[in-house]
């Protein structure tokens, strides 16, 4: 039987267009504001809207700002993306894009924050041959303003973005997408522009995503997964999904969370031999210190290959364990618990024996 | 009677607690099916997995850890039910089935985990 492929590949052009933004706090009126965007580490996948003033009731648009024929700064800008396609799935594997507000004051950049939008999901807002207008909320992480800045909260804030996706492909396939930013969670450090990406965050409060409009449910599973996508370098990944465990500064860095292939690495070349390598435990406190070092990101600091292997393997454990959808996926547990019942059940043995039956006398 | 003979020859070597069936070609096609609609990063790290454990049966005669052990530490790990206040008669049931078919997932994932190609970028 001939293998079907497993993936394939797609050149896309996106067209998005920063429209503005809203909710943003009373601090930044007359401030001048700015959008950056990023999609990878390119040079060419970056750039930035032009400068808008927000108003006192703190919103500001891009819309109107007239851009300068050949100037760098755009407020729609086109970006093409090689999109893969798991043909097993039909699903169009993660791409994402990172858009961070900006404010420009006394001739300093201060990021104020950010948001993530999955381009695959552009793509595949189903069966609307009209293009359709759609507003999604998203949530931002907010860069906590330098020290002598007053601590600003923020109810509600967001960014509006037309986007347009198109499929050279296929006829004419195009779409709007409007994209709002909501629900703030502040950040902890200075978020000054030095480090672009890399300032430390700290998850505050929980963000809600709100949608309206012609999306279907995945959609709204998926905006959450792209709002994970924008977590900053070292959280706790222990009871976070699988997806934060891959991703570092919005890029998709790893197929397996490292916490498992670094173990499992040490354990291949040191402990396959040790008499009930993952059955026993570790003592509960080396566990407890292993998984801090993984959570903080000093794993490099500590020598693994000096850990006791129970140790290595009840933290291996207990990662799988903590997350929040098992490796096989929760919401399909019955399924997968009904194959195992299928493995001990007789009436699975007597169908596989009535097979070898019909084979010996045909 | 040929029933009951062939049942005996095949299961005979086996120590109590394995899967009493053959594993027959439709209950991997089922297993591939559903493994095939997990999200894509759970299917790479299912994929680490089996590899990984399959790297730890091989050396069983030291270790001790054939795949029916392994099922058994990794079964209620790597499978649980959304539901927080499951019944408990109910859990203690689920186990079994939670061990066999991470037992036939570790043992078969050569036929039912596809090998994909890196995604990084």
């Amino acid at each position: 039987m001939a293998r079907r492929p497993l993936s394939d590949k797609v050149a896309m052009r996106f067209t998005i267009s920063v429209l503005e933004a809203s909710g943003l706090p009373v601090a930044y009126a007359n401030n001048l504001l700015f959008v950056s965007w990023r999609r990878g580490s390119k040079k060419e996948n970056q750039g930035k809207t032009t400068k808008s003033m927000c108003d006192r009731n703190g919103h500001v648009s891009w819309e109107e700002s007239v851009t300068a024929e050949g100037d760098k700064d755009k407020n729609s800008f086109s970006l093409k993306a090689t999109m893969t396609r798991d043909s097993k799935q039909g699903k169009l594997e993660d791409k994402t894009i990172a858009f961070t507000l900006k404010r420009q004051a006394e001739g300093k950049t201060t990021r104020l924050g950010h948001t993530i939008v999955n381009l695959s999901e552009l793509v595949e807002v189903k069966d609307h041959d009209l293009p359709t207008v759609t507003t999604l909320e998203l949530p931002v992480t907010t860069a906590k303003q330098s020290k002598n800045d007053p601590k600003i909260k923020v109810p509600r804030a967001f960014i509006v973005l037309g986007a347009l996706s198109s499929l050279p492909t296929l006829a004419y396939q195009q779409r709007a997408l409007q994209v709002r930013i909501s629900s703030v969670v502040e950040n902890e450090g200075d978020a000054s522009e030095t480090e672009e990406g890399a300032a430390p965050a700290k998850v505050l409060t929980h963000a809600r995503t709100h949608y309206n409009g012609p999306l279907s449910l995945s959609w709204i599973a998926s905006l959450t997964s792209s709002r994970l996508v924008g977590q900053p370098k070292h959280v706790d990944i222990f009871g976070r999904p699988l997806l934060d465990a891959l991703v570092v500064d919005g890029k998709r860095v790893y197929d397996v969370p490292p916490i498992l292939t670094k173990i499992a690495a040490i354990i291949e070349a040191n402990s396959l031999d040790v008499e009930g390598i993952f059955r026993l435990c570790g003592r509960t406190s080396e566990v407890k210190d292993v998984q801090t070092a993984f959570s903080e990101g000093r794993a490099e600091a500590i020598d693994l290959g000096a850990v006791q292997p129970h140790t290595l393997c009840s933290t291996y454990k207990a990662y799988l364990r903590a997350l929040p959808n098992t490796l096989l996926p929760s919401d399909m547990y019955n399924e997968f618990i009904a194959i195992g019942a299928k493995c001990m059940l007789p009436h699975s043995l007597t169908h596989s024996l009535t097979h070898s039956l019909i084979h010996l006398f045909v | 009677m040929l029933t009951a003979v062939i049942v005996t020859e095949s299961q005979k070597d086996k120590p109590p607690g394995t899967t009493i069936a053959p594993v027959s070609a439709e209950l991997l096609h089922e297993l591939r099916e559903l493994l095939a609609k997990c999200p894509v990063e759970h299917q790479a790290s299912i994929l680490h997995l089996c590899q990984f454990l399959e790297r730890v049966q091989e050396h069983d005669a030291a270790n001790k850890m054939t795949y029916d052990n392994l099922a058994i530490v990794f079964g209620p790990t790597i499978l649980s039910s959304a539901t927080a206040n499951a019944d408990p008669f109910q859990m203690i049931a689920d186990n079994g089935m939670k061990i066999a078919v991470t037992k036939l997932l570790l043992s078969h994932w050569r036929d039912l985990v596809a090998v994909r190609r890196t995604n990084r970028w």
